[in-house]
């Protein structure tokens, strides 16, 4: 064997990285030849010299920034996640959506104006709603109780594993409780997702296509009209970029995430609609994620509406002299 | 804590466990983006993106992760993808060792003459090869295990290690011009 040919074989001596025979081998060329000792001697100086760059500058700490980064696009990503979830859309605003948008054709629009007339009038109602999501195989079950007071009252008690918390939003003021157990997590998706304005729920509903009347249902007792639509991923994606802010540093990161949400994603929506007082009884989201490991993630949502005009009183969570309660803050 | 207790903590919505991982790696992911890059700043930004990567990754994989060698995978390719980019976009030669906005005494004097050179040296071998050699070197890791960062065999880690050395001795000022 050539000097040449031994090079690879010097350099992981000098590295101690040559196992115990071939290092035998190399040892015994080397007594007998001064050029492989040279050549090893230069290695042992490359050795020296590069090992001398374990010495650094102080790196500063980037945990503050890095965590903060990392925590808006945590926050990001579950309110985009959680938002359907959440919806606890008023369903006044639900029918008048549905009444502008008219998305199905065939459906007789006597049903859709007289269920719009009749929740137009509502003057107070309460939701619940459960939500499961499977993720990685793991099942979260989240639940939810919600009132509603015209014209602008709302207040939200939800469980999300061992977290509880509450909101109320009165006109534009959000006041929000969180128990001193609550994750960020859950605290994200109540801050971030609550509660849905009405051009949320118009974008929401407007991104429903082929829509199609199922076989009518009893819901909660009441005879009901039962309308299913598919949620055009493409359309939400295009949607949801267009809220972004192209300035903002993860940008492009957002951006990549919604396109591969979307070209992952298929979501179905189910409407109940009662059939003689033509209230919304029901909504219900389905929504299938496809992970690229071939695993699949899935979220349900389902929202029931009760108690139409019921006396139901929300007021905000103040003390006598207008200072908010314990535990409460106004975002 | 145990880093594998960490991750499940991460994957369980619990974002602020991950501060302990960014703790724990920050200074060795920077110094290795700085040995690659020879760029302060860079180095910085790099780390900081790398560590949004591991993030979004923990929470897609279920796999059991070596942590240690998985970041530094991340890293490499960042570091692979800068370099890319940066020949991409600019034809001017590279800048290859930007010590001055470094704020330590490490610019002074004595140090500064042979620590840049080699610094500037290491920035002319070619990338796979430099990889090889500030892993091995600088981070301490054996060949196995950069054959694992890497995703490549052993044998090629050896070979990239040894081309690698001898073109920074012929690259080395002073050094043999074969």
């Amino acid at each position: 064997m050539k000097c040449r040919d031994l090079e690879e074989l010097l350099s992981a001596y000098a590295d101690g990285e040559l196992p115990h025979a071939q290092r035998e081998f190399v040892e015994e060329h080397l007594a007998g030849c001064s050029q492989c000792q040279a050549t090893l001697a230069d290695y042992m100086k490359v050795r020296q010299q590069l090992t001398s760059l374990r010495v650094v500058p102080t790196m500063p700490d980037i945990k503050g920034s890095t965590m903060s980064k990392i925590k808006d696009m945590h926050n990001r990503s579950v309110r985009r996640w959680m938002r359907p979830a959440l919806a606890a859309i008023p369903v006044v605003i639900v029918l008048i959506v549905l009444l502008v948008l008219q998305p199905w054709g065939s459906f007789p629009g006597g049903i859709m104006a007289k269920a719009c007339a009749t929740t137009e009038g509502l003057l107070s109602y309460r939701t619940s709603s459960s939500l499961i999501y499977t993720h990685n195989g793991e099942t979260t079950i989240n639940d939810s109780e919600g009132e509603y007071v015209a014209p602008d009252r709302y207040r939200g008690k939800f469980t999300l594993g061992n977290s509880t918390f509450e909101v109320i939003t009165i006109g534009d003021k959000n006041y929000a409780w969180r128990a001193d157990n609550t994750t960020d997590n859950a605290w994200s998706a109540v801050i971030y997702g609550w509660p849905l304005s009405k051009e949320d729920t118009r974008s929401l509903l407007d991104l429903l296509t082929k829509i199609e009347n199922q076989p009518d249902e009893r819901i909660a007792g009441a005879d009901c009209f039962h309308l299913r639509g598919e949620v055009d991923m493409e359309r939400w994606a295009e949607k949801t970029k267009a809220t972004l802010d192209s300035t903002d540093p993860m940008y492009e990161e957002d951006v990549e995430f919604i396109e591969e949400q979307a070209a992952a994603t298929e979501a179905v929506v189910d409407v109940w609609i009662g059939k003689d007082d033509y209230l919304i009884r029901q909504v219900k989201h389905n929504w299938q994620i496809f992970a690229s490991d071939g695993g699949v993630d899935t979220l349900s949502y389902t929202e029931e509406y009760y108690d139409f005009n019921e006396p139901i009183e929300i007021e905000p969570p103040l003390d006598a002299d207008g200072k908010l309660l314990p535990g409460w803050q106004l975002n | 804590m145990e880093e594998a207790q960490v991750i499940d903590l991460v994957r369980a919505g619990e974002v602020d466990a991950f501060a302990e991982i960014v703790e724990h790696y920050q200074a060795p992911i920077q110094r290795y983006f700085y040995r690659l890059t020879g760029d302060y700043q860079m180095a910085q930004d790099l780390a900081q993106d790398t560590f949004l990567q591991a993030y979004k990754g923990i929470l897609k994989t279920k796999a059991d992760l070596s942590l240690k060698a998985w970041l530094y995978r991340i890293a490499t390719n960042n570091a692979l993808q800068h370099h890319r980019r940066k020949r991409r976009l600019s034809s001017i030669p590279l800048d290859e060792c930007k010590t001055s906005d470094i704020p330590t005494t490490e610019n002074h004097a004595s140090l500064v003459g042979e620590k840049m050179a080699i610094q500037e040296t290491l920035s002319k071998v070619p990338e796979e090869q430099k990889t090889c050699l500030v892993l091995h070197f600088v981070e301490g890791f054996k060949y196995k295990e950069i054959a694992e960062i890497l995703g490549i065999s052993e044998d090629a880690v050896r070979k990239r290690v040894a081309r690698g050395k001898q073109k920074f001795r012929m690259l080395y000022p002073g050094g043999e011009s074969k």
